[in-house]
């Protein structure tokens, strides 16, 4: 095993760690940022889903090993919505700039929460328990607060990476 | 359009359906249990930190609640000092009982205390807390969770070889036993409400509730200790035409504060 890959475990080990127990613990509204989600988000400007769905799997196996939901589903939710963002991604935006990603957190939050939701219903369901798929006002609003701090995330990560490393730049689509 | 290869999206569904079908046959347990020790000490660490910013923001926050409040705990304590020792009195008085007749002594209880590893989303209604105690430290499902105060904050619901999940007692799927402070039988069922409130149901109309009574586990439920505080009554909802009273608990500690817990082996 090199040590790019090895560099790439234990950073994809810490984001998880990092948001199953820092985040977490943060005080409202803070403690519903993504950061997993954001990160895996802005891998897509990179064209390699081989290192996009390892990551995947890799932060998705650590979050569900200390999770409280049944083992499985915050993965299986994750693949699901950023399957579907680099679908949007690569055949219908075409445009590896900021906003694109942006409208991208945007929808992913959404389809992430929806997605979870539903498998938590299902899951529910077979296993014989209740569950309260509550979608009302406040449900709406814990996401658009969720979703405005991940799009401050994915602008702050964005702009940390084009700083840092300059050859990003040319995939980076900035106004000069 | 741009073409792209599906085999890394076969792969890894194809991963995910293993890794779940080989966690639900009990493959993994081994795996997880080695992570989850190794990994414990960062997550309790990163957590605790997590709960030094989130007090340090409550602390800016509520600055101009607590000249307020300091003022009504000033009184507090001065009538629960004189109860105090009104009941130490009394717990006096109850060891030479029991010593008299060959009790075993109550207040020696094992205790397992456990940090607060992860919290749930904010969003699902029915979220957990995990812990980073598990079955290894004699946990099992049924059990109540205490603050360090001594309050019941929740239930353990599952538990794995080094974790254990809890339900907080806001929680709908958290419901105790309970009764009011000084009484021998139970008065109704303590449960949470969608993560907001406590709620005390099925109440008989012939009970006597007033506002700023403690309610307590009533001893019913195995494995739960009788007369651990469960909140305090806030409101009390009582019709004529109802089959039962129905009344507003509240807890005497923030929920979202609690860091450190602690679980009475039976």
């Amino acid at each position: 095993m090199n040590w790019r890959v090895l560099g790439h475990i234990t950073l994809v080990v810490v984001l998880s760690l990092l948001q199953i127990s820092l985040i977490s613990s943060l005080p409202i509204p803070f403690n519903s940022i993504n950061i997993i989600l954001v990160t895996l988000l802005f891998l897509l400007l990179f064209d390699d889903l081989a290192m996009l769905l390892s990551w995947l799997v890799i932060s998705g196996f650590v979050l569900s090993i200390f999770s409280y939901l049944p083992f499985g589903l915050a993965i299986i939710a994750l693949w699901i919505t950023i399957l579907f963002c680099y679908f949007l991604f690569y055949q219908v935006l075409t445009n590896r700039s900021l906003y694109s990603l942006l409208i991208l957190v945007v929808i992913a939050n959404f389809l992430n929460q929806l997605t979870l939701h539903i498998l938590l219903w299902l899951n529910k369901v077979f296993t014989g328990q209740s569950y309260y798929l509550v979608m009302n006002f406040s449900w709406f609003k814990n996401i658009f607060i969720s979703t405005a701090l991940d799009v401050l995330a994915m602008i702050c990560i964005f702009y940390l990476m084009h700083f840092l490393n300059p050859r990003l730049k040319p995939f980076l689509l900035l106004k000069k | 359009m741009i073409k792209h290869s599906t085999k890394p999206i076969v792969v890894s569904g194809g991963v995910l359906l293993l890794l779940i079908f080989l966690h639900q046959i009990g493959a993994l347990n081994s795996i997880e249990t080695v992570l989850a020790r190794v990994l414990k000490p960062v997550l309790s660490l990163s957590y605790g930190a997590g709960t030094n910013i989130r007090n340090l923001w409550s602390a800016q926050t509520d600055r101009r609640d607590w000249q307020a409040e300091a003022g009504n705990l000033g009184e507090k304590v001065n009538s629960l000092t004189v109860e105090n020792a009104n009941l130490k009195q009394l717990e006096e008085e109850n060891l030479v009982l029991r010593k008299q007749l060959a009790f075993v002594n109550s207040k020696k209880k094992k205790f397992v205390v456990a940090n607060i590893l992860a919290s749930g989303d904010a969003n699902l209604v029915n979220q957990q807390v995990v812990l980073d105690k598990g079955r290894r430290a004699g946990l099992f499902p049924g059990l109540a969770v205490l603050s360090d105060s001594g309050q019941v904050v929740g239930k353990i619901l599952t538990v794995d070889e080094e974790t254990a999940r809890i339900c907080l007692i806001n929680q709908s799927d958290c419901q105790f036993a309970a009764s009011m402070q000084g009484g021998n039988k139970t008065s109704g069922v303590v449960k949470g409400d969608l993560g907001l409130t406590i709620k005390m149901e099925l109440i008989p109309q012939t009970e006597d509730i007033k506002i700023g009574e403690i309610v307590v586990t009533s001893g019913l439920e195995k494995n739960i200790l009788r007369g651990q505080v469960l909140g305090q009554v806030a409101e009390v909802n009582k019709e004529n035409n109802a089959l039962w009273q129905v009344a507003k608990i509240e807890s005497l500690i923030d929920l979202s504060s609690l860091s450190i817990v602690s679980i009475i082996l039976p």
